[in-house]
This record gives structure tokens, sequence and C-alpha cells, in this order.
């Protein structure tokens, strides 16, 4: 067990340096960050409310995330397997489970960091009126799960390729069914050519459906085992994909 | 001992190797030579465990690389072919990674990294970018990384490289420094690497051992004593010869 977490850790803090040194990294935050806030702003209305609320600017976080989760994940894997690296890694005697949990967790440790780059909206919004924190709270903890959703397929796909572009089309593709299938819109469409119990499980399979209870401050527990599903479902495609690298090509 | 059984390992439309066996006994320095494709590199790999194979077996001081892969890694450092490095990281940090990785204490980690820098020859490099070091100093890094953790067995896939003549003869002496008691397989293409550093040779060819002897003897198969005439008749194929 001791073996596992020193390598963990090893990996997660190689992974978190090397962001921290990256330009790109910081160039991907302050996107998010004024991305959010200029679409909470021009286009969710924050102010035009008149209410002290951020649901305006949590509304968005599933259509940015379907972008930029995919664009955080998609070297973790195959820009290793394209310089060689990976071979280094897995000569390593470390379990697989921790070289994907590692990547991972520095991933998302970083979206978590970016999202918590926002909170000073939060507190300009709590200086106009009462805002319901715990309401607030909740929210970001959905949007800390939804990111690590998207994050998760995001390395799946980065496994699966040695391609960063081909990675980061798959993941995009991917998280943008997974999201979009709770539209009303697609739901409608659906409708008609499927039987309305598969339309309806579709569409409660939909990203956008784990959401909507955090984004009103409601936390469901069938929302957040979805989540955790999908990053588990996503870490142990990523696993296999990693393990499978060992079986040539085969 | 290192211990290959029956090692197979096959690629869609590519030949592979075919039932590789040989035996490494502690003490041993063995060049692994062959041409271009005939399955030096996939052998390394699957001893490294970074390869599966289809058939056959690796034990590694009694460890079964597949069905105890980590306590077998534990005990090996491996140079991949082409030395790939952390270009973003700097050689001391890099070691310093492949240590916490590998379990060595934090309190350990500073002696190892010299250690390792010192047979290795890249001290002064220590705290610059690996992105920037030439092609010498990168293969160097990555053999500091191999044998950072002082592992009784070495895997090493062209460990000179890319070296000049001053930085080979380093290497070839501290590969014949870290023998003794250890089980050091290297691939190479370099026939003078082989009767200068090595104790026995294995010759490889179209996925097969065809030649597993002292350089000596092997290169008395010639009547000048020429090695690189005794490889060309070994590997030669009929259509190289005919033209």
């Amino acid at each position: 067990m001791m073996a596992f977490w020193n390598s963990f850790l090893a990996v997660y803090q190689r992974e978190l340096r090397q962001d921290g040194g990256n330009p790109l990294a910081y160039v991907f935050v302050a996107s998010f960050v004024s991305a959010a806030i200029l679409l909470a702003f021009q286009v969710g209305g924050l102010f035009e409310a008149g209410r002290a609320e951020l649901v305006a600017f949590f509304q968005f976080h599933p259509w940015l995330f379907v972008v930029l989760m995919p664009a955080l994940s998609m070297r973790a894997w195959s820009d290793e397997a394209r310089t060689g690296t990976l071979e280094t890694l897995l000569a390593l005697p470390v379990p697989t489970a921790a070289l994907v949990l590692a990547k991972f967790m520095a991933a998302w440790t970083l979206a978590c960091l970016m999202l918590g780059l926002t909170t000073p909206l939060w507190l300009g919004v709590a200086l106009l009126g009462p805002v319901d924190h715990g309401a607030t709270l909740t929210a970001y903890l959905g949007s800390c799960l939804l990111a690590g959703a998207y994050l998760a397929i995001g390395m799946a796909a980065s496994a699966a390729s040695r391609s960063q572009v081909l990675s980061f089309v798959i993941a995009l593709g991917v998280c943008f069914l997974a999201t979009a299938a709770g539209l009303p819109l697609v739901s409608s469409t659906l409708a008609a050519f499927l039987p309305l119990p598969l339309t309806e499980t579709l569409a409660s399979l939909s990203m956008l459906d784990a959401f909507s209870g955090f984004e009103r401050g409601v936390i469901e527990a069938r929302a957040i085992v979805y989540f955790l599903a999908v990053m588990a479902l996503g870490l142990c495609l990523t696993g296999l994909w990693v393990d499978n690298k060992r079986g040539g090509l085969r | 001992m290192l211990k290959l059984d029956g090692l197979t390992k096959t690629y869609a439309g590519q030949r592979g190797v075919r039932s590789v066996s040989f035996e490494v006994a502690p003490g041993e320095v063995v060049g692994f030579i062959g041409p271009n494709g005939a399955g030096k590199t996939t052998t390394l790999r699957m001893i490294a465990g970074t390869l599966e194979p289809d058939q056959g077996a690796v034990q590694v001081l009694g460890h079964d690389v597949w069905s105890n892969r980590q306590a077998a890694q534990a005990l090996m450092g491996y140079l991949p072919e082409h030395a790939p490095l952390y270009d973003d990281m700097t050689p001391r940090t890099y070691l310093d990674f492949l240590l916490s990785a590998r379990g060595v204490t934090r309190k350990q980690r500073p002696e190892f990294v010299s250690q390792a820098a010192m047979r290795t020859q890249i001290e002064d490099v220590l705290d610059r970018r690996i992105e920037g070091l030439s092609k010498g100093y990168r293969r160097r890094v990555a053999l500091a990384g191999a044998l950072a953790h002082d592992p009784p067995v070495l895997i090493l896939d062209e460990p000179s490289d890319g070296l000049d003549p001053n930085q080979k003869r380093v290497t070839r002496a501290l590969i014949r420094e870290l023998s003794p008691g250890r089980i050091i397989l290297i691939s190479t293409h370099q026939l003078d690497e082989v009767v200068h550093v090595c104790s026995r040779l294995i010759l490889i060819a179209d996925g097969q051992v065809r030649a597993d002897q002292s350089p000596t003897d092997f290169a008395a198969q010639d009547q000048n004593g020429q090695i690189d005439e005794v490889f060309y008749r070994l590997t030669v194929r009929p259509d190289e010869a005919a033209t």
C-alpha cells in the first residue's frame, strides 16, 4: 500500500509541477475565468435578474467544461506515448492504478483551483445583496464533480490515442453527447424516433440533468453517484488502455 | 539470475521475437547484438515489463516479470531506446522523481542523485533544463535514471548511442565498474563496444538467437578474427548477400 501512495504522490507532484511551469496552463485558467464571467454577465444577465444569486454563472459551466476539460486532459497520456516517456513510467515498479489516479487527481486539482479563482464573483454578488451561501457552495461542489467527470472522459480518450488532437476531438465529442442528451430540444427530437422511456433514460443520463440539482443548491445522492460512476468508468478505461500498451500492437 | 524462457512476441504484419531463451548470471555483462529490426528492443522491453510477451516467461532474481511485475521491476534499472526524458525537468528533479516513485525516502534521495550524477558525469548540468541539453548529456541523464536506485540488474538499450568517443569511453568504463555482482544486458549496434565491455555476446537475427558465446570465441569463427565478418555471415539474408 505504501508503494501505491509513494508512486501516486511522486507522479501527482510531477504533474502539478509540470502544469505550474507551463505557460499554457495559465492561459487555460485565464480563459476559463474570463469566459465564465463574461458569459454570466453578457449572456446570463447576472445583474439583470435583480437577485443576488449565481445561477447565471453556473449554468454555463457544463458547456465551458465540454471544451476546456478535454483540452486540459488531452496531453496526459498521448504526450507520454508520443515522446516515449510512457516507457519510462511503465518500467517503474508502480501499479497502473496509481499512475492513472495521480494524473487524474493532478488535472482535477487544477480544475478545482480554476473554479476557486472565480470566488471573487461570489464575494462581489454577496456585497450587493443576500446570497444563499449554502446553495452557492453546493453549486461549486457540483461544478467540481462535473469537471471531474469530463476530465475522466478526457483521460480515457488521451490514453486511447497517441495524438493529442485526436484525443481532444474524441473527448470533445463524447462530452458533448453526454451533455446535449439532456437538452429539451434533443429529447424532443429523439422522442420522434425512439420510445419515450428510452428518450427519458437518455436525458436522465446526461451531465446537464445530474448538474441541474447542484445549480439550484440541492445535493442529490443520485447525481453524486452519477458523477462518481462516470469518473470511475473513465479511469477504468484509462487503466485498461494504459495496460493495453504493454500488450503492444496486437 | 536473469532467465528468459521461450519469449515470443509477434506484431501484426511484422517480425517479432521467436522463442528466445537465455540466462545471465550476476557479474556477467552481456552484449545483445543484431541487425535493425532483429528483435533486440522488443526482447529488452519484455524483460523490463513494458511489453507483454505472447508466450514465455522472464524471471529476474526469482521474480516473474508478469506475475510479480512490481517486485521484478524494483530490481531493474532500464534505459529505453532513444532515452526518453521529460524536457521540462532538470536532471536533478528528474532523478528525484524516479527515486521518489520507486519509494526511496526524501532523506536518501539527494545522496542517490549525487551518486548517479557523479557516475554518469552530469554534475555540471544537474540544474539545467533537460530541454537544452546536448544529445550526449541527455543520454547520460537517462543512463543516470536507470542506475540511480543502484539496481542489481541493468537493462540498457543502446547506452552509448549519440555519445562522442570520449563519452563512450567513460560510459564503457562505468559499465565495467558497475559489473561486479550485477547482471548487465546491453543492446548495441557497436561491435567494438561488445569487445571492450562484454564478457559474453548474444546475437539475435530474425527474432531468433543465432549465437551465444564470448566475444573472443565469436570472433574466432573468422580466420582473421574479424567480429564484424562473423556478424555479417550470421545475420545477412540471402537477398542482401546477392546484392
